[in-house]
């Protein structure tokens, strides 16, 4: 028999990840289809499971001059519906549909770190970064650092995903386009973001094609210097390496993440 | 364990796990079974229920995550007057045929007038976009809430 | 009542608020649940089972407790209830293991250990057609291609893969001992077919055993032959534990396991003269799994329709099904037209293309009329209005009216869909028998047809109370019971308004004349119109009583970055004789229309290595609310005077004719072939790349 606790405060929950290495469930949108064996059977957990969503002081958006602090139990619907700017509230909208964006939280997304995870490219883009809370301690890492590949972070077992820093920026305009394989409540098999400021400052991530999201701050820099589509192009192709699937080809993701990002920043240049 | 929720507007008290689904006690210690199993996996809808007032997919929620809560499943919503507009939507419209995702859409409908006063048909498209019917090709449902659009129906 | 009076459907209410209890909603004293062991390989010898030590509360039901024989009843008996030293593909049943807990039962089924001697499967048709392994192949043709005078030929393959029936509702059914009869309870289309399985393999008598159909939350076809298997498991379960037994599969042994449309290849070669067609040669294969079930049925649906709505002065027809280690194929809406029709319209699409002529007026000049031969050397007895269909067409489309867009694609197609079984199978085969009851006030509708979401309690009740001029709550649908309905055949063909219905016609007539009296029972059998003249044996002569006819344009937009498509219009022009009631022939059409785009536009199912790839939710996509393209509808009154008030079928047509005009839209969109359905960005994406 496997044991199951619900803490409800962040140390509670701190102290019983320090004992046994643990499953962690949020929302559980992911956990209980991975865990499941038959309809009306019990889910099938190999360690103990620790429910964290009735830990409160992790459900709330704050703010401060320069950052915006999102509890790791936020859903999406939350941050759809928040104050927060446009390019983050739109893309948390576009997310699986509305019964699924009232109980995923944003942090069980990051945690879970799903190649096809739809926030991260996002989150990314933003430089967001997260603090993981132990009873040893915390630490707030770049999300590009907590993320090691498909389905793999540096949270050690002990550790808590708390809250996601966003910091501010004065960005004026984003793209942001999901593809699946229908209009609606599907994963993706590529997505691009991209979020600027004219052609002054900018980040752009691609999403579902390589193992992690893809972004290049190098490339980033040298387009705002350079305004260069063909070389950025050139950039980004070079270190595409998508895969054949059950979803899609290499050959598609590849070529709609780059005929997305160049169809869109020909329109922005053209505007300039 | 002991697990404490409320159901139907009752205070309930069952003994159960943590890890056992919403979908599973509803059905099966009550005996409610408008609330069915359509993918298990959250893609369908035809496990609607309402949590706090939130329209989920009780196939994904643990037992965990309902604690304390109150769940609202389309047999005590049935019998609200909310609902009887909508199911006079339904009849009239022709949006029913097997019937196996209707309590679900039900459900989902009147979540969508939460959000919108008189949805647009865009609206109702996202609004509706974890919900499949694979009989009726959905013409008609969206006919059923331009109904309720016409009629000034709204969210209480 | 009037047959032209408005109705609202009359078994909603329960469906709505939930009342209503599917079978797996229903309460049995002392229910116990099954879960099936299954093969992990394609093909092999089982050489041992080893099963956990014997634990109180498990039971294993398994080949040695089937008491008289270990096969499953269809066209042949070919398929094992469950799989003894052999399997033939991944997820045969072994065995139930049966149980009152269920976290006992999975613990109990993980703990088993199956050793096989492995065999070398067959997972292609084409590895199948070298070793051999053709199940069954028919062959006719019109004219001849001897000496036949052409300028060029013209030379396309298509190709469809699986379909899945997706109903909302799993498959699931209930065994258990009532009054020492062996009941079963199910989700099915086709109770008598349950129950002559039952009867077989059993050995027993109409009267112990019984066949309860349960409310039944779709099915497409899916549940034509396959609950013959299920039940049969768990009546032998009951049999042996004296408890009922309920097998209801998960979602994904649902899409993995179960029967869904057959995977096909056509060939098509067309022989042109003059810019005009001389001779068309068709030759189509399906994959039908290890077993042949429906597939051969399926196969004649789809050769007999293989000419859709042209005569050509010479057709040859091949058709072939082959045997295979992939999991086996069957009914589903449209049951083999889809395939044949899908490769033919988009060829008649793409010569028209080839011969830079407008595609609709191409057609014209083939389209059949009434007293021309059919492709089986049959004649066509009806009035045939497919120039007329055409233009109405032309004109709801506004077509003459169309502006150039960019990355906008139009396509048609026209679809023939004979109603009710092929050739002399509804009289040799099905011998449907209705019975129509009065007692006091109310008239009793006693027939096997189920109501699976079709709107056939609505529609049969509708007939009877329109040839009664009585209201319809005055008339009764009993849910089919095998111990209290007479057997008027399966839920299939789309054959129920049709052929059932006319039945139920003819009984209200001459029930009308007894109105007065208290208890009536008025018996109808089915008599094959004098008109159909069929040789099975030859595939000759009339292959459906009637036709019902579509005929649809698709207008899609592909995205240039993207590739995707949007399909934003479907324009349908029907013949279905006549609706019986409006509503519920555009609920059939647009739930039609949709599944048919899902088929050509989304639904992608592959298998490798004899395993679906595509079994769940998650990764099968049909289309949501937001893939509805607007669906404008119109049809035309052409009854047929066998037909309830001249009613033709509706049910399958309505899918059938969707791809081939949206893959044919999409190639319009973007100048370039595909011959391969679904139409997925990434195939379009290929085509593009190609120059």
């Amino acid at each position: 028999m496997i044991n199951s606790y619900r803490p409800t405060t962040v140390e509670e929950a701190l102290q019983l990840i320090h004992q046994k290495r643990c499953h962690i469930f949020a929302g559980g949108t992911d956990l209980m289809i991975r865990k499941r064996q038959w309809q009306g059977a019990e889910r099938k957990f190999t360690q103990p499971v620790v429910f964290i969503n009735g830990i409160d002081s992790l459900k709330n958006i704050e703010e401060t001059d320069t950052h915006y602090i999102i509890g790791a139990l936020v859903t999406q619907t939350e941050m759809a519906e928040s104050h927060l700017p446009e390019y983050i509230r739109v893309p948390y909208a576009q997310m699986s549909h509305p019964a699924i964006r009232n109980i995923a939280t944003v942090g069980g997304n990051i945690v879970n770190a799903a190649s096809v995870a739809d926030s991260i490219p996002i989150l990314l883009a933003l430089d967001a970064e997260v603090t993981l809370q132990s009873v040893e301690g915390e630490r707030t890492i770049p999300l590009g650092a907590f993320i090691l590949g498909k389905y793999k972070t540096v949270r050690k077992d002990n550790e808590l995903l708390t809250y996601i820093h966003i910091p501010k920026k004065n960005y004026n305009a984003y793209y942001y386009k999901k593809i699946g394989q229908r209009k609606a409540s599907i994963l993706s098999k590529v997505s691009v973001f991209i979020v600027h400021h004219k052609l002054d400052e900018i980040a752009i991530t691609i999403g579902a094609v390589n193992p992690m999201v893809i972004r290049s701050v190098q490339l980033e820099k040298q387009f705002i210097k350079d305004h260069s589509i063909p070389d950025l192009i050139q950039g980004f192709k070079a270190i595409l390496s998508g895969v054949n699937d059950k979803r899609s080809t290499k050959d598609y993701r590849e070529t709609v993440a780059i005929n997305m990002i160049k169809t869109y920043l020909e329109g922005v240049i053209n505007e300039l | 364990m002991k697990i404490d929720f409320i159901l139907n507007g009752n205070a309930v008290s069952i003994e159960s796990t943590y890890t056992r689904r919403l979908l599973d006690v509803i059905r099966e210690d009550f005996d409610l079974t408008g609330t069915k199993e359509g993918c298990a996996e959250g893609e369908c809808g035809a496990c609607l229920v309402f949590m706090d007032d939130l329209l989920v997919n009780s196939c994904m929620v643990p037992m965990a995550n309902a604690v304390g809560k109150s769940v609202v499943t389309i047999e005590s919503f049935a019998q609200t007057e909310a609902y009887k507009s909508i199911e006079n939507a339904f009849m009239s419209s022709g949006a029913v045929q097997c019937g196996y995702c209707t309590p679900g859409m039900v459900m989902a409908v009147y979540e969508l007038f939460k959000k919108y006063d008189a949805p647009t048909l865009q609206q109702v498209k996202e609004g509706l976009s974890g919900n499949l019917c694979r009989c009726t090709g959905y013409q008609m449902i969206f006919e059923a809430v331009a109904m309720l659009v016409k009629e000034g129906y709204r969210y209480d | 009542m009037k047959i032209t009076d408005h109705v609202k459907r009359l078994d909603v209410k329960e469906k709505i608020n939930g009342s209503l209890r599917y079978i797996e909603d229903m309460r049995f004293d002392d229910l116990h649940y099954a879960r099936t062991l299954r093969s992990t390989i394609p093909k092999g010898k089982i050489i041992s089972i080893e099963y956990p030590p014997p634990e109180k509360g498990i039971t294993i039901v398994d080949a040695s407790d089937v008491c008289h024989k270990n096969e499953v009843a269809m066209i042949l008996k070919d398929m094992p209830i469950f799989a003894e030293d052999t399997v033939n593909y991944i997820g045969e049943p072994i065995s139930l293991i049966v149980g009152k807990d269920k976290n006992q039962i999975i613990s109990f089924i993980n703990k088993i250990k199956v050793n096989y001697e492995i065999f070398e499967p067959t997972l292609t048709m084409e590895d199948s057609q070298s070793k051999g392994d053709i199940l069954t192949e028919h062959t006719f043709s019109l004219g001849s291609f001897e000496n036949l005078e052409y300028d060029e030929r013209f030379e396309r393959t298509y190709e469809t893969g699986y379909q899945e029936q997706l109903y909302m509702e799993k498959q699931g059914v209930v065994g258990a001992m009532e009054d020492g009869v062996v009941t079963v309870y199910g989700s099915m289309q086709c109770p008598y077919y349950v129950l002559n399985a039952l009867k077989y393999a059993l050995n027993k008598e109409a009267h112990e055993v019984r066949v309860i159909q349960a409310p039944t939350g779709g099915a497409f076809g899916g549940k034509e032959e396959y609950p013959s298997l299920l039940a049969l498991q768990v009546a032998v379960a009951t049999m042996k534990l004296n408890k009922p037994v309920r097998l209801v599969f998960d979602r994904r042994e649902d899409m993995a396991f179960t029967t869904k449309r057959h995977p096909s290849k056509s060939y098509i070669k067309t022989y042109i003269k003059d810019k005009k067609i001389v001779g068309m040669d068709y030759e189509i294969h399906l994959d039908a799994g290890p077993y042949l079930g429906l597939s051969d049925v399926v196969l004649q649906r789809a050769i007999f329709t293989m000419n859709g709505c042209y005569g050509f002065e010479n057709s040859r027809v091949n058709g072939k099904t082959f045997k295979t280690n992939n999991v086996f194929t069957g009914a589903f809406r449209g049951f083999g037209a889809p395939q044949s029709m899908y490769a033919l319209e988009l060829h008649m699409n793409q010569l028209a293309n080839y011969l830079n002529v407008d595609p609709i007026e191409f057609r014209k000049d083939y389209f059949v009329h009434k007293g021309e031969t059919t492709s089986t050397g049959g004649i066509f007895n009806e009035d045939i209005y497919l120039e007329e269909m055409a233009d109405a067409l032309i004109a709801l489309s506004q077509m003459h009216h169309r502006k150039e867009e960019k990355h906008i694609g139009y396509g048609v197609s026209f679809i023939p869909h004979g109603g009710g079984f092929t050739g002399d199978g509804e009289a040799v085969h099905i011998k449907a028998e209705v019975h129509l009851k009065k007692v006091k006030e109310n008239i009793y509708i006693l027939i096997s047809n189920v109501e699976m979401g079709q709107g056939a309690i609505t529609a049969l009740s509708k007939i009877v109370a329109s040839v009664l001029d009585i209201d319809i709550e005055r008339v009764l649908y009993a849910i089919p019971d095998t111990f209290k309905v007479p057997d008027s055949g399966p839920t299939v063909a789309s054959r129920t308004t049709m052929v059932v219905g006319g039945l139920l016609a003819k009984a209200a007539e001459k029930m009308k004349a007894r109105m007065d009296e208290e208890e009536v029972l008025i018996v109808e059998h089915f008599k094959q119109p004098d008109y159909v003249v069929w040789n099975q044996e030859k595939l000759h002569g009339n292959a459906y009583m009637a036709y019902s006819w579509s005929a649809i344009m698709a207008r899609v937009h592909v995205d240039p970055v993207t590739y995707e498509v949007t399909c934003t219009d479907i324009y349908g022009v029907y013949d279905v004789g006549i609706p019986i009631d409006e509503k519920l022939l555009l609920g059939q059409i647009h739930g039609g229309v949709i599944q048919g785009l899902g088929y050509g536009m989304l639904e992608r199912m592959t298998s490798e290595g004899g395993q679906i790839q595509h079994h769940s939710f998650s990764n099968y996509v049909i289309p949501t609310t937001e893939d509805i393209p607007n669906i404008h509808a119109k049809w035309i009154e052409n009854r047929f005077v066998d037909g309830p008030f001249g009613a033709k079928s509706v049910g399958e047509l309505t899918l059938v004719g969707v791809a081939p005009a949206i893959a044919s839209a999409i190639e319009d969109a973007i100048k370039k072939e595909i011959h391969s359905i679904p139409v997925t960005p990434e195939k379009i994406l290929e085509a593009i790349h190609e120059n």
